[in-house]
């Protein structure tokens, strides 16, 4: 029996990959200075992205292989979207200043 | 802005004193009903008061099968409430908790190690003191400590009122051991380096916490140890001289000095991030906005964290500090989460989690800033009295 169990190693890698995102963030919003919206659908995308790595990786260890899948669709791609959304607005907005 | 500013402070601090109240005036379940949701398939028929007593009997024959005796104590969090079960040999068959205020994580380490199943069987005239007839948990020592008593006031109360038997007295010494002598010592070298000004023996004294208050004692000042003081659960003073010490001591360094000593020269969690923060070497420099911003979330998460402590009188529950979690290396997946949190940010800034999360050092610097305003209008009236 290992010191640590799935679900403690997911929580950690979890909060690892949101301190990560949050970070980059601060560091872009430095480069492009972000408006209230960018802020606003960023910080949604990463909520999403890792709701959806903790909602797939549990899923996976409760052996709900289709959860995980399901998962993946509802969330992970409306995540991606959000965050694609957000870089083109950010980096029409510097283009245009 | 600043009137915006005066009417989120009185709300918080008129919602904090209404959370208080309404805490204090709160109940607990009835004692009758709180052992009845433990044995749901036997009857349960109280036989005496002060302390609550209980028969447990067959639910079909009505057969005596046990005595249940209710006793209390107070633990790290706050007071507890278990129950004691005695069977018709004199021998303790079963502890259950009825009510706690302990951290979670200190709680689950007494469960995983199965404290309470070393008391099976045990005669109820026994000692019952930890490390000599008792296993402690290591890094819950206080927790340990805290359901021993319990258990003890309640069997040796059995064995001297029902059953005449004889039960050796154990008198209550001051626990003044090496841990309390090196923290003392700790204080001293803290304080003379801070005011003599030898800033190159703050590294030391953070390495020196890190060690014996982080990871040997598993012991950080955490922000229920300030709610339990404000909700008025003070810990027998001999038996626990080393939360007195450092928390009533921390305290009363900052109100006399007003210099937050804790957080820069002793605070384990603080050092633990100072020093990822050297060897990581990333700094990303934040503006004075984001830091202005963070600033608030400090003061959110610390109303957050004590209104739920008041609502619910119980320090444990408002606590998320992920202190216990990363030196014992025990907690559930959202303390591993924070854990996380405080560890990746501090590479690359100094002090995450002081900065935008800690409530502990909002804590004690209000403590110094209220010390600060006493003393400047003291001064002030010691002028005027003067020039009269």
């Amino acid at each position: 029996m290992g010191i640590f169990n799935g679900i403690e190693i997911l929580f950690f890698a979890l909060g690892v990959i949101s301190t990560l995102l949050i970070l980059v963030l601060i560091y872009m919003n430095k480069k492009y200075t972000f408006k209230w919206y960018s802020w606003v659908l960023s910080i949604l995308g990463i909520f999403l992205i890792v709701f959806t790595i903790g909602w797939s990786v549990s899923s996976i260890l409760e052996g709900e292989t289709q959860a995980a899948n399901m998962g993946l669709l509802a969330f992970g791609l409306p995540a991606l979207i959000i965050l694609g959304i957000t870089r083109k607005l950010v980096l029409a907005k510097t283009q245009t200043a | 802005m600043n009137k915006i500013k005066k009417i989120i402070k009185y709300f918080f601090i008129l919602s904090l004193a209404a959370a208080y109240v309404s805490g204090y005036f709160l109940k607990e379940n009835g004692s009758l009903e709180n052992v009845q949701t433990h044995f749901p398939d036997k009857k349960i028929v109280k036989i005496g008061g002060s302390p609550d007593r209980y028969e447990i009997r067959n639910q079909n024959d009505g057969h005596l099968s046990s005595v249940l005796i209710v006793s209390k104590s107070q633990g790290w969090g706050g007071p507890l409430k278990l129950g004691t079960i005695i069977d018709s040999e004199q021998s303790l068959q079963q502890v259950i908790i009825l009510s706690h205020k302990e951290t979670p994580t200190f709680y689950q380490s007494l469960t995983n190690n199965h404290f309470f199943i070393q008391y099976q069987n045990k005669k109820i005239n026994e000692r019952f003191q930890v490390e000599t007839d008792i296993d402690g948990v290591s890094g819950a020592t206080i927790s340990s400590k805290a359901f021993t008593k319990a258990i003890r006031k309640g069997a040796h109360w059995m064995a001297l009122n029902e059953y005449n038997m004889i039960v050796e007295e154990i008198p209550i010494e001051w626990e003044f051991g090496s841990n309390e002598f090196i923290l003392i010592v700790l204080y001293l070298i803290v304080v003379i380096s801070s005011l003599k000004k030898y800033t190159k023996v703050r590294k030391f004294t953070l390495a020196f916490g890190l060690g014996f208050i982080g990871i040997y004692l598993n012991y950080p000042i955490s922000v229920s140890n300030v709610a339990s003081l404000s909700l008025g659960y003070f810990p027998n003073i001999q038996e626990y001289l080393f939360w007195y010490l450092l928390v009533v001591g921390t305290l009363l360094l900052t109100i006399i000095y007003g210099k937050n000593f804790y957080c820069s020269w002793i605070c384990p969690f603080g050092a633990m991030q100072e020093f990822i923060s050297i060897f990581g070497g990333v700094r990303l420099h934040l503006n004075q906005r984001t830091i202005h911003m963070a600033r608030y979330m400090v003061y959110l998460l610390f109303w957050l964290s004590f209104m739920i402590m008041f609502i619910t009188s119980n320090p444990s529950l408002g606590t998320f500090e992920p202190y216990a979690t990363l030196f014992s290396l025990k907690g559930n997946g959202v303390q591993w989460y924070l854990v996380s949190i405080a560890i990746i940010g501090s590479f690359f800034i100094p002090r995450f989690w002081c900065r935008f999360f800690c409530p502990t050092g909002l804590i004690l610097k209000q403590v110094k800033k209220i010390q600060f305003r006493i003393k400047q209008k003291m001064f002030y009236i010691g002028a005027c009295l003067f020039e009269k």
